[in-house]
């Protein structure tokens, strides 16, 4: 499996206007929520209520908020970029550039660890973080992520 | 995180302050230009003058981006509204409203599960009663804090002279007192100590600890406070709070008398009460309180809404020989000066609403907050989470930072009063007793790593 086997083109989203979490989520939320079918306002709830028990904004200008949604059937995620930065709460303080959104079922048997795993590998390289924030469309996304999405 | 704040009257304006302090993202929003100006002159926030209940208003403040919307006017009504409208704007901000009235008693979860989707309903009235029942619980308490459903207490206690207690070095303890007991801190001369085991008790002190409750009354006796059984109450005032406790009292069968000044209000009273005795009067009268026994009453609370009648009250009960005076005061200025004129049992509601909101602003997943000691310290219930740096290792071992200490472990049905070996589990509850300095850092330690879905 891959991480292309979860992300979608109508999930991604190059250009973020909010500057603040509740706003980057809510723009992250509505094109996942459109493709589960499921309420894009319970979307945010559970990002921000896992925000509060601790930020996913791990600094290096990356964010990966997530969470469980009951009555989800499969894992989506979502892609998006900020070219000006967010306030994230991110550990060292600084704008949030890149966000990689996961949501997971209820009763997820551990793939979304797996994925978490995989994402945070290929967002250690420099040279890909640089790469994807010249990305200008979702099929600048995708192209960038598939060079190095390799199967877990 | 950014938070919008309606209403910046004492409780408006403390919060304000303290998420300043912690670098958080606050508007406040009043309709009185001076309020205003005074926020904006003490704390460095940003201001909107104009009706938080205004969807406008609201948008101006950036209702859209705001991860908590904080209802704290004097009004229900504007309080309900401005979540009303929140929720119409951004329905995925936390809503947290006071609520006060009685009517609206039965409807808090009402408002939460249907519109207008209030997260938490705050009546600090209905919390000042809780406190006040569990003051007459434990006489001579300055502070008392239940946990875990009451089978753990957090008390404070003044340490009398000619005690058995005093000049006990802490680790002596143990031989003069049989039950488990942990001295969280000792206030002395208006000093926060918290003490290690070749620290004293002096008579002065205001001594903080936690006990089981099953031992407390024995600890109460080796602190020469006596628990006797209350019978008799008198209640002087009878607004919200004063009907609500007489309602409590008179459920539990205590003999209760209420006083209050105006006679359409003691019709009132009358009319709900069934046993309660009500009498119409001027509770400072000292000729009154003379012929209502007052000297026979078990406790005397005052609950008027003047803050210098319920002083003057509680101090003439307490001349005229009543056992236990218990006194409302909402204004922080006088807060520190009540033990200095004897009253120690005090109960504010601005400060009970202050503790309710402080729970849910602090990160971590907290289930209750109280600040102590004129705000120098936090007491924080919580659930100690998976990947959080507070499980999985012994307590000396996980960089709980000086000035904080885990007085309290809950897991599952046991209870547990550790030590520094004590090692915490996912799940478990714990309570920490903290200085205010280093709040920030017991956050860090109770927030949960990026693998935590």
């Amino acid at each position: 499996m891959k991480i292309l086997d979860y992300l979608h083109k109508e999930t991604i989203i190059t250009d973020l206007k909010s500057s603040n979490k509740k706003g980057v989520l809510e723009e992250l939320a509505l094109p996942v929520s459109v493709i589960t079918n499921s309420d894009a306002n319970e979307v945010v709830r559970v990002l921000l209520e896992r925000e509060s028990l601790g930020s996913t904004g791990i600094g290096g200008g990356i964010g990966i908020p997530h969470g469980k949604m009951r009555g989800l059937k499969t894992l989506v995620m979502g892609v998006g970029l900020s070219l000006n930065g967010v306030d994230f709460d991110a550990m060292d303080n600084k704008p949030t550039h890149i966000f990689f959104l996961i949501l997971t079922s209820e009763d997820s048997a551990g793939l979304h660890l797996v994925i978490l795993a995989r994402i945070s590998k290929i967002l250690k390289e420099d040279a890909f973080k640089q790469k994807i924030m010249t990305a200008k469309n979702a099929d600048d996304v995708i192209r960038i992520i598939e060079e190095v999405d390799e199967d877990f | 995180m950014k938070i919008i704040i309606v209403g910046s009257g004492q409780v408006g304006f403390n919060i304000a302050s303290r998420l300043a302090h912690e670098g958080k993202d606050v508007v406040v929003v009043d309709t009185d230009v001076d309020a205003i100006a005074n926020v904006s002159e003490k704390i460095d926030v940003e201001t909107l003058i104009g009706s938080g209940s205004s969807p406008v208003v609201l948008e101006k403040a950036g209702i859209k981006g705001a991860e908590i919307l904080l209802a704290v006017t004097n009004s229900d009504e504007i309080n309900l509204v401005a979540c009303l409208v929140a929720d119409i704007l951004s329905p995925a901000t936390k809503k947290i409203a006071r609520i006060r009235k009685g009517d609206y008693d039965d409807y808090h979860k009402t408002f939460q599960e249907g519109i207008p989707h209030i997260d938490t309903v705050i009546n600090p009235d209905i919390e000042v009663v809780k406190a006040i029942e569990l003051f007459m619980s434990v006489p001579g308490a300055l502070d008392i804090g239940d946990f875990a459903e009451g089978r753990l207490k957090f008390v404070g206690i003044r340490m009398d002279k000619d005690t058995r207690l005093s000049d006990t070095r802490l680790s002596d303890l143990p031989n003069k007192i049989g039950d488990p007991i942990l001295i969280a801190a000792l206030v002395r001369e208006g000093k926060m100590i918290i003490p290690g085991g070749d620290d004293r008790m002096y008579p002065g002190d205001l001594v903080y600890f936690v006990s089981e409750k099953r031992g407390l009354e024995n600890i109460l006796t080796a602190f020469d406070k006596h628990v006797r059984p209350v019978k008799r109450v008198m209640i002087v005032g009878g607004g919200e709070i004063g009907l609500r406790l007489a309602r409590s009292l008179e459920e539990k069968s205590i003999y209760t008398k209420l006083i209050e000044r105006s006679p359409e209000r003691c019709a009132v009273i009358a009319d709900i009460m069934d046993k309660v005795v009500v009498i119409q009067g001027d509770g400072s009268d000292q000729g009154l309180l003379f012929e209502e026994n007052i000297r026979e009453m078990d406790v005397v609370v005052s609950l008027t809404n003047d803050e210098e009648t319920n002083i003057l009250v509680s101090l003439l009960a307490k001349r005229m020989g009543t056992r236990q005076v218990i006194t409302k005061l909402n204004k922080f200025g006088y807060l520190s000066l009540m033990s200095t004129i004897g009253l120690e049992q005090v109960v504010s509601p601005r400060l009970s609403a202050i503790n309710s909101i402080l729970q849910h602003i602090r990160r971590g997943k907290v289930l209750s907050a109280r600040t102590l000691v004129d705000e120098k310290a936090e007491l924080l219930e919580a659930v100690a989470l998976e990947t959080s740096d507070i499980v999985g290792k012994p307590l000396r071992q996980t960089g709980m930072p000086k000035g904080a200490l885990v007085i309290g472990i809950i897991r599952k049905d046991e209870i547990m009063i550790p030590s520094g070996s004590s090692v915490i589990e996912p799940n478990d509850r714990i309570i920490i007793f903290a200085r205010r300095q280093v709040v920030s850092k017991i956050e860090k330690l109770l927030t949960v790593k990026l693998e935590y879905f």
